[in-house]
């Protein structure tokens, strides 16, 4: 009956058999002429023989002669697949072992372990391996002179590495290692060379795991996880102190033992900042790409801010169990690239994919988490947080429910892609003050001339006078802020001792431009327009508040100077609002006077359909329902009464004036018709949704050649 | 330096992109550390536990993940290379203690043959070396199979996942392959 049931299997299957048996008898009447009964195994007879084998294995004798009858499988194919089956029972224990085992004791040869197994180097004996790195061995030794029981790593150089070059940077680590004394950083306990001069370096041994194993091993909450990532900041910041940048953060590196204690390890390639830096040594052939800051990445020069970089990746793996820079389906060097130039994925969205590295309490992630990592994650250097010790007080403010001092990062970056500033942002910065200065000097200067008639001459000479005081007194202010901007803050790359003073130069600025611009308060209202921005852009600590001082002063002044409504209230108004570190209900009422009253004023000022853009993504934001109603309130009129439709009106207002200031393939466009797709999917305008969609990929496609070629001819 | 972490990176980002030359340049660097894990693992005494390819070979794979520091997506493919690798490390290692004359007695690979004298354990992994060869004359993809069962201790799901194949059919190749693999061993030999 087991032969009724293979041949029922399935029509298809049978007429496969049957078709094949029939090829398999052409085959072996042509074998037949040569070899009457051995038959000539070749690849093709082969796969019948397991074909039939598979299908005859589980009959009896019998029921298998009536399938070789039925299916009039030639004599020679029918011999050979018996010919093997009558060995099932004799091979039944055939490669029952498994072959490392049988092979053991062939293997056992040549191995340099043994041979320092059971060694003594210094006071300690070597009982097994840790780790082979590069250059160097780390064992797992115990104290050999009895005097107390403690297991050990320690670290050798590889006996063929023990020459000058490679026993410096040895050395190195012996000298940082000194420096370090912190519970959070695996201690060195003692070290020496042995007796034929191999250096070596005894350090505390620890018992853990990686940062990210433990949190998911031991299924921490978010807040232990972030309690657990501010200790390992302590001791990155106790390094950083003692002049040390470690380079290599990432979670092999930071162990966790039972007792829920991290430890730091491998300042194998971290770096000593001395006062006086040479050239800066570019790790990277030994740092780990996914962990490595931008400037890193780039060659650039390697500071604290690069370990800040790493601890935000490190934070990000440990919250989201995925890294923010997908390698998927990426060469080394699509993804060096996307690390040096890619926004990273919001650590609240990351990793959505794999329900395995998913935490407790990461649906209670918030803007505030994610915008702390992503400060942390900033391209450029100086946006990051000036120290960890920063990084970590900004962590406690969300775990205590503080407002946190990293600000929505998309709102930056959306604002400075506006600007298009770049990294030299400071200097820029400056530069449009002056020029504004120097711009509404002019015009105020040339609108007085202009007013100039035979009736009010002599009035009109009185003006000019003043207005060439003012005129005066703007540039001689100019000429001290050019001083702040003295170029040699920025020489030899040193950015970082330059940036504090920048700051120091603004705060100053600020506080004279009202006791010196007094008089001039349609000039003065500019520059602290001007400040607030260059204030909001740039991110400093406390930044966001200063912006929100210049900004109000800005409002008051042109309140009293061209009244409540005006072209310049109105852009006031959205920059106070883009400045607020989350949006109220009294900063979205803003933003929305302001689109209503710029609408009227000047349609054809630049930021109104930044304002609209802003607008319309936060009524379309399907993550915060508060957050959504609250702008759905106060949407500026007129507007239908349904969100998304009125999102959508907002959208094409704000296409439309976009498309006045730039061209159908100029990035702004691009960048709004991507961002319309999903709009118009929802409110069921799926041909222009499709249109957007096909619109969006091809210009993006091009934009990506573009930029390529750029990057080669550079 | 031979085992630079950077330029394995760079080799296994290239293999996880699909980078089909990428697996060839990785053979050298899981050479290395398959045959430093060998000697680690089996050099210890024999103790109670048996020591399965598989934990030799995934010792390896974490190794290089870990000097690579990379999440390495593609691990049945790995694992395949390595299962070949280990064929070639366990032969050349059979060739240095085979006698000088070819043994001609009956070979197991069972739990009985673990007590014969070193010499002929090699003879054994040498002849089977050689009969594989035959058998990839007939069918490379079978000698996959074979390779990944036996010398990788992957198993079936892993080998059909690795070579794009059914369960079923992996399970079918197994079976005709030890077959025939016994016959080549036993009684042509």
């Amino acid at each position: 009956m087991a032969f009724g049931k293979a041949l029922a299997l399935s029509r298809t299957e049978r007429n496969w058999i049957i078709g094949m048996v029939r090829c398999s008898n052409t085959l072996t009447m042509l074998n037949g002429r040569l070899s009457s009964l051995v038959i000539e195994m070749n690849p093709k007879n082969w796969e019948q023989v397991k074909e039939i084998l598979d299908r005859v294995s589980r009959l009896d004798p019998a029921e298998r002669s009536a399938f070789f009858d039925t299916f009039e499988i030639s004599p020679e194919i029918r011999a050979e697949v018996e010919s093997l089956l009558g060995l099932d029972d004799a091979s039944r224990d055939f490669m029952s072992v498994s072959l490392t085992e049988f092979s053991k004791d062939l293997v056992a040869d040549d191995d340099p372990l043994p041979a320092l197994l059971g060694q003594r180097v210094g006071n300690y004996e070597i009982t097994g391996e840790l780790g082979m790195g590069g250059m160097g061995a780390v064992y797992l030794a115990e104290r050999a002179d009895g005097k107390f029981e403690q297991k050990v790593a320690l670290k050798m150089l590889k006996r063929e590495f023990n020459i000058g070059a490679l026993r410096e940077t040895f050395d190195r680590e012996k000298d940082i290692l000194s420096k370090l004394e912190h519970p959070n950083i695996a201690r060195l306990l003692d070290a020496g060379s042995t007796d034929d001069g191999v250096p070596f370096l005894v350090m505390e041994y620890v018992e853990g795991f990686p940062v990210d194993e433990f949190c998911k091993r031991e299924n921490l909450s978010l807040q232990e996880r972030l309690k657990l990532f501010n200790k390992i900041c302590d001791a990155v910041q106790f390094a950083h102190s003692n002049l040390i940048i470690h380079r290599d953060l990432k979670p092999s590196n930071i162990l966790v033992n039972a007792s829920g204690e991290p430890k730091l390890l491998d300042f194998g390639i971290s770096k000593l900042l001395d006062a006086e830096e040479k050239a800066q040594m570019t790790a990277f052939g030994a740092m780990t790409p996914e962990y490595a800051a931008p400037e890193q990445i780039r060659g650039e020069s390697v500071s604290t801010a690069s370990d800040i970089y790493s601890l935000g990746i490190v934070l990000f793996k440990v919250l989201t169990g995925s890294l923010p820079f997908d390698r998927k389906g990426k060469t080394s060097g699509e993804l060096l690239r996307s690390i040096a130039e890619d926004e990273p994925t919001a650590p609240s969205i990351a990793g959505t994919n794999d329900r395995r590295g998913q935490i407790p309490g990461r649906k209670h992630f918030k803007s505030d988490l994610d915008n702390i990592i992503l400060k942390a994650l900033s391209k450029e250097p100086e946006r990051r947080y000036e120290t960890v010790e920063q990084f970590s007080a900004d962590i406690w403010r969300f775990i205590d429910n503080r407002p946190v001092e990293a600000r929505p990062a998309t709102r930056t970056y959306r604002l400075s892609k506006f600007f298009k500033r770049n990294k030299i942002l400071v200097i820029s910065c400056l530069l449009v003050i002056l020029a504004l200065v120097v711009g509404i000097a002019a015009a105020v200067w040339q609108a007085s001339v202009a007013d100039a008639n035979a009736a009010a001459a002599i009035a009109a000479a009185e003006n000019a006078r003043i207005e060439q005081e003012k005129a005066e007194k703007v540039s001689e202010f100019m000429m001290r802020m050019i001083s702040y901007a003295n170029p040699s803050w920025y020489a030899n790359g040193n950015r970082y001792g330059g940036e504090t003073r920048v700051i120091d130069a603004l705060n100053d600025i600020g506080s004279k431009i009202d006791t010196e611009f007094a008089n001039q308060p349609d000039v003065l209202a500019e520059l602290h327009h001007q400040l607030g921005e260059v204030y909001m852009t740039r991110g400093d600590p406390g930044g966001s508040e200063k912006a929100r001082h210049h900004f109000q002063r800005a409002i008051e002044l042109r309140h009293s100077y061209y009244g409540y409504w005006h072209e310049l209230v109105a852009k006031d108004l959205a920059y106070l609002y883009w400045s607020a570190p989350r949006p109220t209900d009294e900063s979205v009422q803003m933003l929305s006077d302001a689109i209503v009253m710029m609408r009227s004023t000047n349609p054809q000022n630049l930021n109104l359909p930044y304002m609209l853009e802003d607008y319309f993504h936060n009524l379309t934001d399907e993550k915060y329902s508060t957050q959504r109603a609250m702008y759905l309130r106060h949407v500026p009129q007129p507007a239908p009464n349904d969100r998304l439709q009125a999102a959508d009106q907002l959208y094409d207002e704000m296409m439309g004036l976009l498309r006045q200031h730039f061209a159908e393939n100029d990035e702004p466009i691009i960048d709004q018709k991507c961002a319309g797709i999903e709009l118009k999917r929802k409110v069921n305008k799926l041909a222009e949704a499709e249109a957007l969609s096909r619109a969006c990929s091809i210009a993006k496609d091009n934009l990506r050649t573009v930029k390529e070629q750029e990057n080669t001819s550079n | 330096m031979a085992d630079s972490p950077s330029e394995i990176t760079q080799i296994l980002q290239d293999w996880n992109s699909g980078d089909a030359g990428a697996q060839e340049r990785l053979l050298p660097y899981v050479y290395d550390e398959l045959k430093r894990q060998a000697r680690r693992l089996m050099s210890r005494e024999r103790v109670n536990h048996t020591l399965q390819p598989t934990a030799l070979v995934h010792e390896t794979f974490l190794r290089l993940v870990k000097q690579a520091g990379i999440d390495w997506q593609d691990r049945g493919h790995f694992y395949a290379v390595a299962s070949r690798l280990m064929r070639q490390i366990l032969v050349d290692h059979a060739r240095k203690h085979a006698a000088a004359k070819r043994g001609s007695g009956a070979i197991h690979f069972s739990t009985e043959d673990l007590d014969l004298p070193v010499e002929e354990r090699a003879d054994s992994i040498i002849r089977l070396d050689e009969a594989l060869s035959r058998l990839a004359k007939l069918d490379p993809k079978q000698v996959k199979v074979v390779e990944m069962r036996y010398f990788g201790g992957m198993t079936n799901a892993e080998i059909a996942e690795a070579l794009d194949i059914s369960v079923r059919t992996v399970v079918r190749e197994w079976h005709s392959a030890r077959l025939w693999l016994f016959r080549e061993l036993n009684e042509t030999g």
